[in-house]
């Protein structure tokens, strides 16, 4: 029995399909994030988990005990949602307390547990102040103490970080991690980036038109995607993805022809070899998997010509164009070609993935 | 460069107009209440000897027999004057009340169909006079003619919509996370209603109410029908200065500006409220 | 090359708050300009007195050899595109591409000419008859785009366009505004607060914080060489790492003392001399980049720094790990590795060659 468990949850918007038959787990103490894009589902689906949507179908038991028709304020479960719930009517410690007010503990009492939460996360500043003086960052952080303030079981975060300032998103970020394994809180995180959700979560589950398509720890979902839709959303920047024709295949080894541009051997499990037999894949590869060619080119050289290059910070992300097809890659060292210049490109084949063309589903050997 | 000079100037002619034709009755009336019985015809601003007889008649108008060619005596001005602050009063706070509450529900639970809120337009779509005699008739049958509670009744019946319309404008603003996060904390829905969204909007339960206040306090029609002497109102009373008693002009100009003070007074109370609401929803 | 924009002292108050001090600047014809700061840094206030909708309390604004700072917005020359995409949803793409030219009465056959031509270009041709409301949010950018240069300005201001964009998208529009910027040689000012689009996008950056700019280069210059604490912290993603130390002299070596890590750094006095000499006994800052950062399971040779793994971050192919050591954290971002874990004790090395040194009062750079 794991401490939370979700069963078959199905919802329905009138005709629209909101979540259909998702089934996961969470562990105790664990940050789990579900990460999908704008409309997958996301805020449905922990709302649900809160008691605020009835789902059509499924059940959700949190510590073995059967939860779906618990009311919302009967299953001790935080929420912190994308519009921060503080009142602008009222100082931070005010907002802090609330929770406390509803369940009428003594006045003394939650003085001590507002202060003791503020303390813990660095808002103490803030209790005095009116919400309207907040930057984006605070409004957060009271938000997470508000939410924090009455212990819950688990805590939800629907897209925390959006709306904030880039660089404040990327604090705030370790900075809620470091207090998670402080507090050992029981975490469910949502958003809308896969990169966020990797570099948050124990565990990712990837939410994608109301479904649940692969659940795994960042590394195993990033490096071995199920399907090319996983492998084409987990991708930051877009995967390169092309048509490739089946030149030969024998016992494990096949040839691949990617749109002309390069021909790669790759070797295969009998199983997967079967999978090719009509003559066609889709090949995807991450731009951080094709560098640089130094020295005469070889077998797996590309040339093309640069048309575009951008500067992430040490590396650089260019696009080449190759028989008028574009080409994304990552370069890791100092690039010195320039615009419009020819360059060599080359990849590993171990690192690109087979999709199958009708189903998506990705190749493995 | 004089193109703009020019464009400046017709700017500031057009303003100008603008701001006479609003001002230039207000300001009649203000000096008119200053002026004695034979300038109140003439067609000048200023009084040339100015007097404060005007306002000494509105409260002892026993004195006005005989005088500025009365004819009859008109009463005091300090029953109108309670009637007018319960009547209106009364029927503000009970207009906003219940305007919150519908207000609340079309903005949480709306759904389309034949009782839209568009409906709730329908009293202020008739002219009241089309609808004042069949009131009349009701009100003589239940005998609330010439009674508060009868105005009070019609008064919040009439001028809730604006309270529902206002209002809903200020609820739709409040995210309902805002509620939502107060529900998992253990708050009731009643709870949620009155802890969370009710103080929120507070600015606009204090404008609505203001601009309810305002329509009432100066409605004739309804009042000059339905009330005779225990419950007539202020705009009532204001009107008596000019018709059968003769045309008291200076009196009911000077009536006209104290008439006005009250509203006044309630806006510079409520000034901090005013100032939020219209920077409402920008908070967040 | 031409200048296109020259701002020279702007300052702009409000009230007692200096929202712009003192700010200069320049843009080339065809460069892709960006202000870069965190919110309330007075980049878009800048950008705001440029187009004319702020006035500049001091300070000159010149648009193509023509002194504009008195001028009224439509007589500058210049196009804006805020957060909102400014595009009519109830119009078609083509009355949108066309609304700039009908508002100056272009004539009809012109206007045709000029709307086939700019959306062959943005590659908006098939969409011409479709209403624009029910369009994604890329051809909704290409609109907006393609309705701020149609009437030619001199200079397309961008206000943030795109921070209400989800990750995905915001990757693809940034390589596609990138693209047609070049292609078509527009002038661009770009406001954001999102370093690594600056970096992605722009030919130059300025750095601004506090009203003022701290720094101007392009996006490997300012990357490479931070001028002071502010932007080598702000710039960069993981964040740089700042360590407390301090500056002495041992056997006639520069020591640099790691505080509280029995770790230190040793150069050559002849070397540094000119450089370190006169901050010798001061506090500093060693800054570096997590990514330079080196980290070990077992003692070797370099490795002097000893912390535990607080936790992971899985940035893609890339982990970012977060060492504990004493209270402060050092931040490494290596490959993807499996025999890293929390919890675990670990040696960490700093490349010598790979750091910057700053002044820990002045926050200057002064290595």
């Amino acid at each position: 029995m794991e401490y939370l468990e979700i069963k078959n949850i199905s919802k329905k918007f009138g005709e629209k399909i909101a979540l259909n038959n998702i089934s996961f787990e969470v562990k105790e103490g664990e940050i789990f994030a579900i990460a999908g894009p704008p409309g997958a589902g996301k805020t449905t689906l922990l709302k649900i988990l809160a008691g605020l949507i009835t789902p059509d179908e499924g059940s959700i038991l949190l510590e073995g005990k059967d939860i779906t028709n618990l009311p919302p304020s009967q299953r001790n479960i935080g929420m912190v949602f994308e519009i921060p719930p503080i009142y602008p009517d009222r100082t931070g410690f005010e907002n802090i307390a609330f929770p406390l007010k509803i369940q009428k503990l003594p006045k003394d009492q939650i003085e001590k547990k507002v202060h003791e939460v503020a303390e813990l996360l660095g808002i103490k500043h803030l209790l005095n102040r009116q919400p309207s003086t907040y930057s984006g960052g605070e409004y957060q952080r009271v938000a997470l103490a508000r939410a924090l303030v009455r212990n819950p079981k688990i805590l939800l975060l629907d897209e925390p970080l959006r709306n904030l300032d880039a660089k404040i998103q990327e604090n705030m970020r370790s900075w809620l991690k470091k207090l998670q394994r402080e507090l050992k809180t029981t975490v469910i995180y949502s958003t809308h980036d896969p990169i966020d959700a990797m570099a948050i979560g124990d565990r990712v589950s990837i939410l994608l038109h109301g479904n649940i398509r692969q659940t795994g720890t960042p590394p195993e979902v990033y490096l071995r995607p199920q399907s090319i839709d996983i492998a084409e959303y987990v991708s930051i920047p877009a995967l390169n993805i092309f048509r490739g024709a089946i030149k030969e295949i024998d016992k494990e080894v096949v040839e691949i022809d990617i749109e002309g541009i390069l021909k790669i051997k790759k070797k295969l499990s009998k199983t997967a070899i079967e999978k090719l037999r009509k003559g066609e894949v889709i090949v995807g590869i991450k731009p951080r998997d094709i560098d640089l060619h130094m020295g005469p080119p070889s077998e797996n050289t590309i040339v093309g010509k640069l048309v575009l290059t951008q500067t992430i910070g040490s590396e650089t992300l260019i696009s080449v164009e190759v028989n008028s097809i574009l080409l994304r890659a990552i370069v890791k060292k100092k690039l010195t070609s320039t615009e419009e210049s020819k360059i060599m490109l080359t990849l590993n084949p171990e690192k690109i993935y087979l999709f199958h063309p009708d189903t998506g589903e990705t190749i493995y050997s | 460069m004089t193109k703009r000079i020019i464009s400046k100037f017709l700017r500031y002619i057009v303003i100008i107009a603008f701001l006479a034709w609003i001002l230039i009755p207000v300001l009649w009336m203000f000096t008119l209440a200053f002026k004695s019985y034979p300038e109140w015809r003439v067609a000048y601003f200023f009084p040339k000897e100015p007097t404060i007889m005007n306002f000494i008649l509105v409260f002892e108008p026993k004195q006005i027999i005989g005088m500025m060619g009365a004819t009859a005596l008109v009463d005091p001005v300090t029953l109108p004057f309670i009637n007018s602050l319960l009547v209106v009063g009364a029927s503000t706070v009970l207009a906003v009340i219940i305007g919150f509450f519908t207000a609340y529900g079309a903005s949480r639970y709306n759904s389309p169909g034949p009782f839209s809120l568009f409906f709730t337009l329908l009293t202020r779509m008739l002219p009241p006079a089309t609808f004042v005699t069949p009131i009349m008739v009701y009100y003589a049958n239940l005998k609330l003619l010439d009674s508060h509670l009868g105005l009070i009744m019609l008064y919040s019946a009439v001028t809730v919509t604006y309270g529902i319309w206002i209002l809903k404008g200020f609820i739709d603003q409040v995210p309902v996370e805002w509620e939502q996060a107060a529900l998992l904390e253990g708050a009731t829905h009643i709870q949620v209603v009155f802890k969370v969204t009710l103080p929120i909007v507070k600015s606009g339960l204090v404008v609505s109410g203001l601009f309810i206040f305002l329509l009432n306090w100066a409605e004739l029609l309804f009042a000059l029908v339905l009330t005779n002497v225990q419950a007539v109102t202020l705009p009532v009373h204001i009107s008596k200065y000019v018709g059968a008693v003769g045309q008291l002009y200076g009196p009911q100009a000077a009536l006209g500006i104290l008439s006005s003070l009250i509203p006044v007074v309630i806006g510079y109370l409520i000034q901090k409220h005013l100032v939020t609401a219209f920077t409402f929803g920008m908070v967040r | 090359m031409m200048k296109k924009l020259i701002v020279e002292n702007l300052t702009k108050r409000f009230g007692d708050l200096v929202a712009v001090d003192h700010v200069s600047f320049d843009i080339m014809e065809g460069e892709f300009f960006s202000l870069l700061g965190p919110s309330g840094c007075g980049k878009t206030t800048t950008l705001r007195c440029i187009a004319g909708l702020e006035t500049p309390d001091e300070g000159r604004i010149i648009i193509k050899d023509r002194d504009v700072t008195k001028l009224l917005p439509q007589e500058r020359g210049i196009s804006l595109v805020f957060q909102e995409f400014a595009v009519f949803p109830h119009m078609t793409v083509y009355d949108n591409l066309a609304f700039g030219l009908k508002v100056r009465k272009t004539p009809k056959e012109e206007i045709k000419k000029k709307v086939l031509e700019i959306a062959e270009t943005l590659n908006l041709k098939d969409s011409l008859r479709k209403v624009a409301g029910r369009l994604g949010l890329s051809e909704k950018q290409r609109i907006a785009i393609g309705r701020s240069i149609i009437v030619e300005p001199e200079i397309l201001l961008l206000d943030e366009p795109l921070t209400l964009v989800d990750a995905k998208v915001k990757e693809a529009m940034r390589r596609e505004l990138r693209r047609l910027q070049k292609e078509l040689r527009i002038t661009i000012l770009y406001v954001t607060h999102d370093q690594l689009e600056a970096m992605m996008m722009s030919d130059r950056i300025a750095v601004m914080n506090a009203g003022k700019i701290l720094q101007i280069g392009t996006p490997s210059e300012i990357y490479e060489s931070p001028k002071n604490v502010f932007i080598a912290r702000f710039i960069g993603s993981p964040t740089i790492n700042l360590l407390s130390s301090k500056l002495t002299i041992e056997n006639d070596k520069f020591s640099i003392l790691i505080k509280d890590k029995e770790a230190k750094i040793q150069v050559e006095r002849k070397l540094y001399d000119d450089i370190l000499g006169k901050h010798v006994g001061r506090e500093l800052l060693i800054g570096i980049r997590p990514e330079e950062v080196e980290i070990a399971k077992q003692h070797m040779q370099g490795y002097n720094i000893i912390g535990k793994i607080e936790f992971v971050e899985v940035m893609g192919e890339k982990m970012e790990i977060y060492v504990k050591m004493n209270d402060e954290y050092i931040r490494a971002l290596t490959p993807l590795r499996t025999d890293l874990h929390e919890g675990d004790n670990v040696y960490v090395r700093i490349p010598l060659d790979k750091i910057f040194l700053f002044d820990a009062e002045t926050e200057q750079r002064i290595l």
